[in-house]
């Protein structure tokens, strides 16, 4: 058969099994695995893209990537991608790859070898070891992020540590721990599958986790009835799908939560059982922190008295009759309500407060515990949940949610990295936008972190107000930039030392979704030229760093920390040419593990993972042997840590096994359009592209359908201004500006006097314009609000 | 030469098999319902892209999901 005629019958075959699931959903169908044959072999990865999570079958043939399936076994997907996740593969062979290290040498990158990169990076490290840090992602792979974190907390033992995951979910974190006393959703994409209503808080899937919002709209074609609600700051592609389009002013999240428990206080809706069986009240204190302030179910009240719909509608900007619909939804017992949301609960100020009144008005109504019933947070990346918020790449954690902080915790992990007593440091790190605001100041002015190891992401395109928080140590010499990437992306290009990476499935590797799922794959295409595992790098560095003479880079038996071995004898695991003579993967993994039954997080064996199409924790072991899956955290009927009631909170902030529904006041953000800056700029993504667009602006298919950022401007604004569609305006706050063309009733439509602009597109640089201000607990910037002007550019020649 | 695996939701399967009928890269399977499952062939990437979102604006099809694509050079 010819390759054509087989790649066409596996296509139809893989289209008609995906048709036949999503007619009769999951139940009675065949799992089909593409057939093997003309040269193709097939094998499961997650996509590389979005925190959805889907897995696909990848084609190999001749050593190359040649196609992409949706994978029919798996259950996020059910075989279907998204336009991202289709073109996935070709992520690998943008034509500009990096394949050597490279040193700036006056003022250009030149090639060097391997041997001096890790020699300068080590001894970099010994000149101060106080002043390295790691700045890492939620694209690394679970191995790759527990590598980095051990390096950084049992090594170097200075907790210079911090994701950008920083930038996209550390307010649902915060927001998890202050109302459970542990982190991550307790529900999962199964509630989709169930809710009556999903209420869609500052969430666009339709765009950024289209599989799941496909799931959704899905239901609706089969005949089912799903109501949806999307309340955002602009129309999205998300609210032509919905049956309720509530648009709010920036911040009026916070009053609309408000909003709808009052009514449902007044009124006496809610769940007065759940309430009385499973929650404590509690308020903010100042400084804010994880245990608040206690309060009683009385005072909670008095203090949402003022909230009523009418004064919430001044507030948000939504209607008093929307306000009581809503409360109303949450009011009835005999439907099943799930909340979803991403950047735009997160990206916020007061990211902290919102989520934790998001999962209030879940617990204060009862929606909860039940399939159909849940708050859940989505991610933006493929692992911030597995590699950032379980292996703790976070400046103050540590592995399966221990703390740094927390003596008790030191020891847990000192013992079982075999440490001396004391190695691990009790002082956190500096958050994302501290580390970076001191890494841009002179080391006299305080700037005490003077060398920055970024690898899998792009912080001089994705900080916040980069002209502050990057640009100023690219002019000082004692600031040193290296960068581990695919691509010569914009940090990689102002970087001093570029160390080339492998990409997806030029490697081994493990991801977690945002539905506590753990994912595994296995290594199918070499890296080009000498591109090669960030594991590999980091455990490379510790060596070089053990041959330097660092005290911590030994156990407290003299051994490598990343000692391991094979039939008796130590493989040498920081030399590449023996990295694969075993699986490092595995390796980590199993010891990782040991550290997910702290906090009831518990992953089974890596074997285990290679069989599925990944496992949502905690996953327990059985009598028979077998591993079992947690679907519903908290709920006696699937989460085996149940021990009393229906409901158990086990790890309560206040150890009786209750939630926390906080009471947190409506407050303005920082910054408010004024006279000088009258608009609200909204940043954000787009279908086509990921992030920062490094991967995906490389794929000539998506790069066509979106080839240029844009300025989404409303009709009324665009005729005050004078500027039609496709006409270029300088956008200016009082950080920077940029210039780019505006779009009028365009995919998203922002109401009068707000702007939205994506960031994915280097060309235009959006966070020259944005604000670093951040949630007060999260550290999380706010990347939705900020005050602008706009004026059209001048013709060439006028001012 | 690009291979693309579709999934047409359909609105109406008789108006919607009429208007492909005219278009010869596309080769309709065996309707589930009102899934649609079909294969495209272009010559391009960019083609089938194309196609697809011309596919979604078809009568009677309200939308298409993309299930596989093969970018093998070697079947160009
Ligand atoms: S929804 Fe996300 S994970 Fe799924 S295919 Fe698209 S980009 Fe990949």
């Amino acid at each position: 058969m010819e390759r054509r005629d087989f790649l066409k019958g596996s296509a139809m075959g893989a289209a008609t099994v995906a048709a036949a699931r999503l007619t009769k959903g999951k139940d009675g169908l065949a799992l089909a695995a593409p057939a093997e044959g003309a040269g193709v072999t097939w094998n499961k990865a997650p996509c590389r893209f979005c925190g959805t999570g889907c897995h696909v079958q990848v084609g190999v043939a001749g050593g190359k990537v040649v196609a992409i399936q949706g994978d029919e076994k798996a259950e996020v997907n059910k075989g279907l991608l998204c336009v991202k996740g289709y073109h996935v593969g070709l992520a690998l062979y943008g034509k500009d790859r990096l394949t050597t290290p490279l040193l700036r040498k006056n003022g250009k990158l030149e090639p060097i070898t391997w041997d001096q990169a890790i020699e300068i990076i080590a001894k970099r490290v010994m000149a101060n070891p106080a002043g390295f840090a790691v700045y890492g992602s939620g694209q690394w792979t679970i191995p790759e992020g527990y590598a980095a974190n051990k390096l950084v907390k049992a090594g170097i033992a200075n907790n210079q540590i911090d994701p950008n995951a920083r930038l996209c979910m550390a307010s649902a974190v915060t927001g998890f721990l202050s109302t459970y006393g542990v982190d991550e959703p307790a529900g999962c994409y199964d509630d989709l599958d169930k809710a009556d209503v999903i209420v869609l808080w500052g969430n666009n899937p339709a765009e950024m986790h289209p599989v799941l919002f496909s799931r959704i709209v899905d239901r609706r074609s089969r005949g089912e009835s799903v109501t949806l609600i999307d309340i955002g700051t602009r129309r999205t592609r998300t609210s032509g799908f919905c049956q309720h389009v509530l648009t709010m002013k920036p911040h009026g999240d916070l009053a609309i939560a408000l909003g709808i428990m009052h009514v449902l206080i007044e009124k006496g809706t809610y769940d007065k059982d759940f309430v009385a069986k499973y929650c404590n009240f509690r308020q903010r204190t100042d400084p804010p922190t994880l245990d608040g302030k206690e309060m009683s179910f009385d005072d909670w009240k008095k203090a949402l008295a003022e909230y009523t719909p009418e004064k919430v509608e001044k507030l948000s900007g939504v209607s008093a009759k929307d306000i009581r619909m809503l409360a109303d939804l949450f009011g009835r017992r005999d439907l099943k309500i799930t909340s979803l949301w991403c950047m735009g609960m997160n990206q916020h100020t007061r990211g902290t407060a919102i989520n934790d009144l998001v999962h209030g008005v879940h617990l204060l109504s009862g929606h909860f515990g039940k399939p159909g019933d849940a708050p859940t947070s989505l991610t933006g990346q493929p692992s911030a949940c597995g590699t950032v918020r379980e292996v703790g790449t976070l400046a103050h954690g540590l592995p399966g949610g221990l703390l740094v902080a927390k003596e008790e915790h030191r020891k847990e992990a000192e013992a079982i990295w075999n440490l001396p007593a004391g190695r691990i440091n009790g002082k956190p790190g500096y958050h994302t936008v501290d580390m970076w605001k001191r890494f841009s100041t002179p080391k006299a002015k305080g700037g005490d972190i003077d060398t920055i190891w970024v690898q899998v992401t792009n912080p001089a395109q994705s900080l916040p107000n980069i002209n502050e928080l990057v640009d100023p140590s690219r002019k000082d010499p004692d600031k040193f930039l290296i960068v581990s990437d695919v691509y010569p992306t914009q940090t990689v290009k102002m970087a001093d030392l570029v160390l080339p990476s492998a990409l997806w499935v030029e490697k081994n590797g493990m991801f977690g979704n945002s539905e506590r799922r753990t994912q595994q794959w296995f290594k199918m295409v070499e890296p080009p030229g000498q591109a090669r595992d960030d594991c590999w790098q980091l455990i490379a560095v510790a060596h070089k760093l053990m041959e330097l003479g660092h005290p911590g880079m030994k156990d407290k038996d003299g051994k490598f920390l990343f000692h391991t071995e094979k039939d008796g004898k130590e493989v040498p695991i920081w030399d590449y040419k023996h990295y694969y003579d075993v699986n490092v993967d595995e390796r980590l993994f199993n010891e990782y593990r040991k550290f997910t039954r702290f906090k009831h997080k518990d992953l089974a064996p890596y074997s285990e993972y290679v069989k599925a199409r990944g496992l949502r924790w905690p996953v327990v072991e059985q009598k028979d042997g077998t591993w079992r899956e947690t679907k519903f955290r908290f709920a006696k009927f699937d989460d085996p840590y149940v021990t009393k009631g229906d409901i158990e909170f086990y790890h309560s902030v206040t150890k009786d096994s209750r939630a926390l529904i906080w009471f947190h006041p409506h407050e303005q953000p920082p910054e408010v359009p004024d006279a000088a800056y009258p608009f609200w700029l909204c940043t954000g993504r787009v279908i086509e592209h990921w992030h920062t667009g490094s991967l995906t602006m490389r794929i000539p298919q998506l790069h066509a359908a979106m080839p240029q950022a844009y300025l989404e401007l409303h009709r009324d604004d665009a005729k005050a201004l004078g500027v039609a569609n496709g006409e270029v305006v300088i956008v200016e706050s009082r950080r920077g500006s940029c210039e780019l063309p505006v779009w009028i009733d365009g995919r998203g439509q922002p109401p009068p006097g707000s702007v939205f602009v994506p960031f994915f597109d280097e060309t235009i640089l959006i966070n020259r314009v944005t604000l670093d201000a951040h949630d007060p607990l999260s550290k999380q910037p706010d990347y939705k609000k900020c005050a602008v002007r706009i004026r059209k550019k001048p013709a060439a020649g006028k001012v | 030469m690009t291979v693309s695996g579709l999934v047409l939701t359909l609105e109406n399967e008789a108006i919607a098999l009429a208007a492909l009928a005219n278009d010869s890269r596309v080769v309709c399977g065996e309707a589930q319902g009102l899934r649609l499952p079909v294969v495209t062939e272009t010559e391009t990437p960019e083609e089938a892209e194309e196609l697809c979102e011309s596919l979604a604006r078809l009568p009677g099809v309200l939308f298409v999901d993309v299930v596989s694509v093969a970018f093998d050079t070697e079947v160009m």
